[in-house]
């Protein structure tokens, strides 16, 4: 009894563990099918790299360029989050569409202003 | 003599009960929290001037109450006391329990707990909080290896991690009131007897919390247990409580003395608010005199529920302890411009006081709870308890 | 090796471990930027009348969390009206805030370095890392700190972030405005020149000149904490 009751408990702290592995892997196959999302692009200008190297690494850029500009007091004016705006002006359309595709809640938002298509259009309207 | 240590049964009617409701405050206590991070923290008590509320009283608490099982256990290990041998696993245990709870409602006091691996990302080496993060969770480590080796029969290791987990002990405590200690700031914290009072009433109260445990757990599973072992603890219990009056009491006639700190702590020792009564009466009287005239009088120290009585009002007791060592050097203003009246609309100058919310009492009971149920499901899991507890006498 | 040696040598080995970082837990370590700049503030106390207009041009400026409840309302700067307990005393309005300590306790408590002074002298919170904990609230003598209590919409000011529920705020002498070569919000907001904003290091500089007059006063200069921020007429 002992044992079996062990196994169990064993069995459910693995599955407990392995849970997120699982999810995201069913949620991958799901989403394999599913055409990719479409991403509202800046139509002029390039990005401050090549769109692979961001793709895979913006977020280390931003987080590099974080520690620099509070910590050392040295803002890299290329790499802020207010130059992202700059082009990429719809923050729904662009990193939140791709970021709730692969599933990342970055909390940056909360305290940066990085608006939305929504609060643009407020603020067009109320100017 | 042998000791044999057994897992307890646990499928009785009233365990399963006792079970459920814990497990119902500790639900209560995690939506209370779940509602805290949700709604904000103006739900608790807590506010710009009481940044630490309740939470923190509770976690040094905790902290505090795993010092005493863990000497339980080192008076057999270190300092030769054999007799109290049967106690030595669970001790170890119940030290492990309250300092995961005390852990918990830290981090959960936390206004980000999500960021919970920075402290030990970014150690400071001169913030007493880094280092009690540190000396925390070894302090678990320890005790749980401690553990190990007691169940594996490794006697060769248990003297050395009696020795070891004890030295932790007195830093964890010592580090603990040390966050109170350093700080300059504020007239009711900064003392270099916060440490020393601090150890001192973890004693007192982890030892009478042991007898509470001890004596209930054995009673609830039908297993013997020799008055004169609770005896010999509570023999010890009347010593710790009259140390911590003494410091509390060189403390607060120091400061009384001192110009400088004398406002604040006539507030607190006099000036008939709520702070007064939990001194005098939960710390002074319920937590001190009471307890010691029971333990040292000749008709009452041998009594078992008399000493229960006593050990209650010294946990009682010291939690009041814990909260004047936490909440009036908060309440009272800090003194900007001595000897002058000062107003804003930060509340300068006036004394803020802290209303305890009932996110913060669900959250507190929760916790108290969760270490509860951990504790139940350890004696299920794991052989702590021994079939009896016998004096040595009984051999002969 | 034999076991015993083993852990003879191990007991070392942790000994000093643990003494070498608690060396610096007892030397203070006062910052000091040999080149450079050091920004410092002074406050002509007998020029100010207590209008209040800094705090609000701070409040925007900074996007600082408001509410109506005046106990989680937070403050990076503040006016408190001062009086001695002489009968028939003048009261005194006095801007306070974060006084950027050469030695600042809350640095010194923070578990994750989240509070630290920059090479200039300015002490900073990395709200990235704050976790919460409101240790450096209960160690600041100056009631400098606030923490966020409560999630709010506080994008008065787009140009800087707000602070999230959880995190804790202070006056960071408006960091991107000096970065950027301006002046603290209420030092530009103040018309009648209560403050002057500069570099300590510069003999030059007004707050310096200001400072060597010789009349300037800190609060709590007993704790000996090195605070930057100066007071003419306290
Ligand atoms: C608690 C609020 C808060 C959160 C959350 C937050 N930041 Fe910041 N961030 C700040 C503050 C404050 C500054 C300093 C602004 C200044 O000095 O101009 C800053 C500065 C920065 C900067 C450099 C200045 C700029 O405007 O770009 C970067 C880059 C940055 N943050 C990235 C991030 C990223 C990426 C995240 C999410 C992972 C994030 N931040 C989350 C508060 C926050
Ligand atoms: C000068 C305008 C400009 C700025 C500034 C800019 N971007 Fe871009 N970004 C672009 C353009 C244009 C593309 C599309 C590139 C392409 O399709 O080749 C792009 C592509 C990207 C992509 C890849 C999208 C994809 O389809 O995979 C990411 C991620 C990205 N940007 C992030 C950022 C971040 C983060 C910042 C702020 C540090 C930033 N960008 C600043 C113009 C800009
Ligand atoms: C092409 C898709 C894509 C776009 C567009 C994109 N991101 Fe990301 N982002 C990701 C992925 C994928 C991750 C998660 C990487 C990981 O977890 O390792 C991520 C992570 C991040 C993180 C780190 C989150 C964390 O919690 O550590 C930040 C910050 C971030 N993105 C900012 C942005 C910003 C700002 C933009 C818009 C300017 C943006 N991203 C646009 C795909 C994207």
């Amino acid at each position: 009894m002992n044992k079996f009751m062990a196994k169990i408990v064993v069995l459910i702290f693995a599955l407990v563990l392995l849970s997120p592995f699982v999810v995201n892997a069913v949620r991958g196959v799901m989403g394999s099918s599913a055409t990719a999302i479409d991403l509202v692009l800046p139509e002029s200008g390039e990005c401050v790299k090549d769109k692979e190297y961001m793709r895979a690494n913006h977020m280390d850029i931003l987080k590099e360029a974080r520690v620099k500009t509070v910590r050392d007091g040295v803002r890299i004016k290329d790499y802020s989050l207010k130059n992202c705006q700059t082009c990429h002006t719809n923050r729904d359309e662009f990193c939140d569409r791709c970021h709730n595709y692969v599933g990342v809640k970055p909390e940056c938002f909360e305290c940066h202003h990085f608006p939305t298509s929504k609060e643009r259009k407020e603020r067009c309207e109320g100017n | 003599m042998k000791i044999y240590f057994t897992k307890i049964d646990g499928k009785s009617k009233g365990m399963y009960a006792l079970l459920a409701v814990l497990a119902i405050i500790a639900a209560t206590g995690m939506y209370a929290t779940y509602a805290m991070f949700a709604q904000g923290h103006y739900i608790t008590g807590m506010n710009n001037q009481i940044p630490w509320g309740l939470p923190i009283a509770v976690a040094i608490y905790c902290i505090g109450l795993s010092a005493g099982s863990l000497v339980l256990s080192a008076l057999s290990a270190v300092f030769g006391q054999k007799e109290f041998k049967p106690f030595a696993r669970i001790a170890v245990f119940v030290a492990a329990l309250l300092l995961v709870g005390s852990l918990l409602s830290i981090i959960l006091d936390w206004g980000r707990p999500d960021r919970l691996m920075l402290p030990f990302l970014y150690l400071n080496p001169r913030s007493i909080f880094s280092w009690n993060g540190f000396l925390y969770s070894s302090y678990v480590f320890i005790c749980i290896v401690y553990l190990w080796a007691m169940f594996t029969g490794r006697d060769s290791w248990i003297k050395p991690m009696g020795i070891l987990a004890i030295i932790w002990a007195v830093g964890v405590h010592s580090g603990t009131g040390a966050i109170f200690g350093f700080i300059n700031a504020r007239e009711l914290y900064h003392s270099p007897l916060a440490s020393p009072t601090f150890v001192t009433a973890a004693l007192s109260s982890g030892t009478a919390l042991m007898i509470l445990i001890l004596v209930s757990t054995f009673k609830a599973t039908g297993r013997f247990l020799d008055n004169r072992l609770i005896i010999g603890l509570a023999k010890l219990l009347g010593p710790f409580i009259l140390v911590v009056l003494y410091f509390v009491t060189v403390e607060y006639v120091v400061r009384l003395y001192t110009p400088s700190t004398s406002e604040p702590t006539s507030f607190v020792l006099f000036g008939g608010n709520l702070y007064t009564y939990i001194f005098w009466v939960g710390l002074i009287l319920l937590g001190s005199i009471i307890p010691c005239i029971i333990l040292f009088n000749p008709m009452t120290k041998n009594s078992i529920p008399w000493i229960m009585f006593a050990s209650l009002l010294v946990v009682i007791g010291v939690f009041c302890e814990r909260l004047i060592f936490v909440l009036p050097g908060q309440i009272f203003p800090l003194n900007l411009f001595p000897d002058m009246e000062m107003t804003s609309d930060f509340m300068d100058g006036v004394i803020t006081w802290y209303q305890v919310s009932v996110a913060e009492i669900a959250q507190g009971l929760g916790i108290l709870s969760i270490v509860a149920i951990l504790y139940i499901v350890g004696l299920k899991l794991f052989a702590m308890l021994p079939d009896e507890a016998r004096h040595l006498d009984h051999e002969l | 090796m034999e076991r015993r040696d083993f852990l003879k040598l191990g007991g070392i080995v942790a000994a000093a471990g643990a003494v070498a970082p608690a060396s610096s837990l007892l030397y203070a370590s006062k910052v000091e930027s040999k080149n450079g700049n050091k920004y410092g503030m002074v406050i002509d106390l007998t020029k100010c009348d207590g209008c209040g207009e800094c705090v609000s041009a701070c409040r925007t400026a900074n996007n600082v969390a408001t509410f109506p409840d005046e106990k989680i309302n937070n403050h990076l700067l503040r006016i408190a009206h001062v009086k001695s307990k002489f009968p028939n005393s003048q009261e005194q309005a006095i801007p306070l805030m974060c006084m950027h300590c050469d030695n600042p306790p809350c640095v010194h408590v923070c578990p994750v370095k989240a509070s630290f002074v920059r090479k200039d002298g300015i002490v900073l919170i990395d709200k990235h890392r704050c976790i919460g904990c409101r240790y450096c609230m209960v160690a600041c003598p100056y009631k400098a700190r606030s923490f966020v209590f409560k999630h709010h919409e506080g994008s008065s000011n787009p140009e800087v972030p707000k602070t999230m529920h959880g995190v804790v705020e202070k006056c960071e002498f408006c960091v991107s405005r000096v970065d950027h070569g301006q002046l603290p919000v209420c030092v530009e907001t103040c018309k009648k020149g209560v403050m002057s904003f500069g570099n300590l290091n510069d003999k030059d500089s007004q707050v310096s000149r200001l400072i060597t007059s010789g009349r300037v006063h800190r609060v709590r200069e007993d704790l000996h904490l090195g605070a930057k921020v100066y007071y003419l007429g306290l």
